[in-house]
């Protein structure tokens, strides 16, 4: 008689599981259901937010390139018309970068080194840091330290004693907000403070210079530019203007120039349409021929008459008659021009109303530009999903447990049995998941749509978006498989006794 | 022999208890004396107790028997009196807190657990009161999964499946699901499931406990046929005497110790008949 040789239970190949395991759901269709929706709604919550940030991020970017030529034309025409005060002083110090104009500019009206001004320039970044600490503080907290002061004269008031010094620092180890860090460790952050306030006093001499220069130069090009308006400067710049800003001290660039020319003459043909509005009886004429209330004709609707060929023609016409009849010289448009800068004009003030809704974002510092509150929101729901689901699961495990002990009498192995488990789970995860994610995506994009209108759909960061849905598909599956191992580990552990009931 | 013993009962159909004569011969389809046999299962002291907290109930006290291969035994005992223990024990589900279980020789507690899985796919077929079927896959389905853990290929196992359906007189219903069927089909579906792999022997718990006397009958002349003529050893516990009538031995236990060993031939069964009709 030949004894039984025992070898190992044959592994089952993992497309025969996957066959078992898709019967199974079938069969329990309604329990299997649950389990996804819960794995959709936690992914569609995750891809929500994903969709939400990517697409801000996409329309802030847009938005920053399409206006920078505006904002480009405004920094050199405030900066050649109005001289620095402190605050746009310490900024621009601030952002300094070695080797660009603002760099050349300073050095030459402050008649500074390079040292000196890096010196100027740390001061003025950690001016910044320890003047946003201070508008952070609540109403309360700032009474405590620095009573009514604000702005610079906490620094002089700080400045004045050794005794105010140290009651408030003092002061400041006692409240929850500390100060900022110092920058290296052998400083506590008192003492940083304490050094930058030393700094600041003793660099006040050199801004005063710099200060001093740039109201020079400004005076320099009142003289220069004569009755000319800055804009009217600028919309005719050339080489030569160039080398007149340079002798006082300013660097423009070339392609800053182009830029600035071409967008201050748009400026000043925009102003020329949009004062058109303010002649009565154009602004009659006008109503009659859009068939609009006289109260109801304003800037738009000029605009939107300027934009279209006969519009701009019997703009033109009109105006140049009414000029005529007053002794004035004829617009200096053609209607072309006139339609290219109306159009450009409403589309900035389309971008305008963006824009406005972009700088009311927050930008979180956590995880993915998230806030850390968000990223806290997001791992406690996936935290009450992981638990729901295993319930769920622990729920089907006590209902099969006859099943399961009948498979480990016919040959089951513990592995087999956990595996099935786990890769139902995963099975759910992955609709759930693939479900979650549509869904998510489709919510982010309709309250971006809300948010900053129809830019969101010509500008949709595409791959992103499809990282984002992969992520969130792979977490959905991560958290159902996660779940699902203490169940399946009840299921391996169950004795297949269970199944016999003699009694 | 079957056929002069029900012909004989019939000839006393009466109102009163029948008393059934023994079958002929211990001897098991080869013709080998019970006694002769090698042995398939073999307990040597075999103990259980269960702890639940402070309290200890001992299942089963030291037992020691040897079950003989091909041969029909049958296992019977009240209610608490440790008879599913020691199933679970010689059908390898269970471990002993003491002594050993040897089936082929074998040292069952010794076994790892993916070894045991093997022991339970090939040489062990279980049958149970309530039968155990997979719902959600039809009944040809239900009879390859033994197969599909055994390796086999699905082509070999189709093909084997619907040779031990026809066996079992189900190869027209190979299609329908458990639902669709009656409880006699169904165990006679788990009957081809347990003899899948080619075992060496059946465990059946009460296999006609939830089946009426006519059904029962018809399962009951599979288990002989499959004790005959494939020589596969049959442990059964049950009730039923009329399977009891076709055992070789029986077995009695009683307070987790054997009361009673004994040949069926040694043994008088007697059933009960209503109105004259014994089989109904």
């Amino acid at each position: 008689m030949k004894a039984i040789e025992i070898r190992d239970q044959v592994r089952l190949p993992l497309a025969k599981c996957i066959e078992l395991v898709l019967t199974g759901i079938r069969f329990r269709l309604f329990r299997a259901a649950v389990t996804v929706v819960i794995i959709s709604l936690a992914t569609a919550f995750l891809m929500n937010m994903l969709t939400e940030s990517l697409t801000s991020r996409r329309v802030a970017n847009v938005i920053d390139k399409a206006t920078a030529p505006r904002r480009l034309l405004n920094f050199w025409h405030s900066s050649l018309t109005v001289p620095l005060v402190e605050t746009e002083l310490t900024a621009r110090l601030a952002a300094l970068k070695e080797g660009d104009g603002r760099w050349q500019e300073f050095k030459t009206w402050g008649k500074l080194d390079d040292g000196q001004l890096e010196d100027l320039r740390g001061v003025a970044a950690r001016q910044i840091t320890y003047l946003t600490y201070f508008d952070e503080l609540s109403e309360g907290q700032r009474r405590l330290l620095v009573g009514r002061m604000q702005g610079t004269s906490i620094f002089r008031m700080l400045l004045r004693s050794d005794e105010s010094f140290t009651q408030f620092a003092q002061a400041a180890e006692k409240l929850q907000k500390p100060l900022p860090p110092p920058p290296g460790p052998s400083l506590s952050p008192a003492e940083a403070f304490r050094k930058f306030l030393g700094d600041w006093k003793n660099s006040g001499p050199l801004r005063d210079r710099i200060r001093a220069g740039n109201v020079a130069a400004v005076n320099g090009l009142k003289e220069l530019f004569g009755s000319r308006s800055g804009m009217q400067v600028l919309a005719s710049a050339d080489a030569s203007l160039v080398g007149d800003l340079k002798k006082q001290g300013f660097c423009m660039s070339e392609g800053e120039l182009q830029t600035v020319r071409e967008q201050a003459k748009a400026r000043l043909d925009s102003e020329q349409i949009s004062d058109l509005i303010l002649i009565p009886s154009l602004k009659s004429q006008l109503a009659a021929r859009r068939g609009a209330r006289l109260s109801q004709v304003d800037v738009s609707e000029l605009l939107a008459e300027a934009s279209s060929s006969d519009g701009s023609k019997w703009l033109i016409e009109t105006a140049n008659k009414i000029r005529r009849e007053q002794g004035q010289g004829p617009l200096e448009l053609t209607p072309e021009r006139m339609q290219e800068v109306a159009r450009a004009k409403i589309e900035q003030t389309k971008l305008s109303a963006v824009e406005d809704m972009v700088t009311h974002q927050v930008v979180g510092k956590g995880l993915m530009g998230f806030s850390g509150r968000t990223v806290w929101l997001i791992i406690v729901s996936f935290m009450v999903c992981i638990v729901g689901i295993a319930n769920a699961m622990l729920m089907s495990v006590t209902e099969r447990f006859r099943e399961i002990a009948t498979m480990k009498c016919l040959g089951a192995t513990d592995g087999f049995i956990m595996i099935n488990f786990i890769l139902e789970s995963i099975v759910q995860g992955i609709a759930g998941g693939v479900i979650g994610a549509v869904l998510g995506f489709l919510l982010g994009l309709l309250r971006s749509w809300g948010k900053f209108g129809l830019i969101v759909f010509r500008e949709l960061p595409a791959l992103d978006l499809l990282e984002a849905a992969g992520l969130s598909v792979a977490v959905g599956v991560a958290i159902s498989a996660l779940a699902a191992v203490y169940p399946a580990w009840v299921a391996a552990r169950l004795a297949p006794m269970e199944a016999m009931r003699i009694e | 022999m079957s056929d002069s013993q029900n012909s004989g009962a019939k000839r006393q159909a009466q109102n009163t208890p029948v008393s059934i004569p023994p079958q002929v011969t211990v001897a098991g389809a080869s013709g080998i004396a019970l006694n002769e046999r090698p042995v398939l299962i073999r307990t040597r002291n075999l103990k259980k107790i269960y702890r639940m907290g402070a309290v200890e109930t001992h299942a089963l006290r030291g037992i020691d028997v040897e079950l003989y291969r091909g041969e029909f035994i049958c296992i019977m005992g009240p209610s608490g009196s440790g008879k599913s223990t020691f199933f679970n024990m010689i059908g390898g589900l269970d471990s002993p807190t003491s002594g050993r279980v040897f089936i082929d020789e074998v040292d069952v507690a010794q076994l790892s657990a993916v070894e045991l899985a093997f022991l339970r796919c090939r040489k062990i077929g279980y049958i149970f009161q309530t039968y155990n079927l997979v719902q959600y896959m039809t009944c040809l389905e239900n009879v390859t999964v033994p197969m599909a853990f055994a390796g086999v290929n699905s082509d070999d196992a189709r093909e084997r499946g619907m040779e031990l359906l026809t066996l079992v007189g189900l190869a027209d219903r190979w299609f329908h699901k458990p639902i669709e069927m009656s409880g006699g089909q169904q165990q006679r579906t788990a009957i081809a499931r347990a003899m899948a792999n080619r075992p060496s022997c059946l465990l059946c718990d009460e296999p006609t406990g939830n089946l009426d006397l006519r059904t029962g009958a018809e399962i009951h002349a599979i288990l002989h046929r499959l004790n005959r003529e494939k020589d596969v050893t049959i442990i059964c516990a049950t009730h039923d005497h009329r399977l009891i009538n076709m055992a070789d031995r029986i077995l009695w236990i009683r307070d987790g110790r054997i009361e009673r060993i004994a040949n069926r031939s040694e043994v008088t069964v007697e059933t009960g008949a209503i109105g004259g009709k014994e089989n109904e």
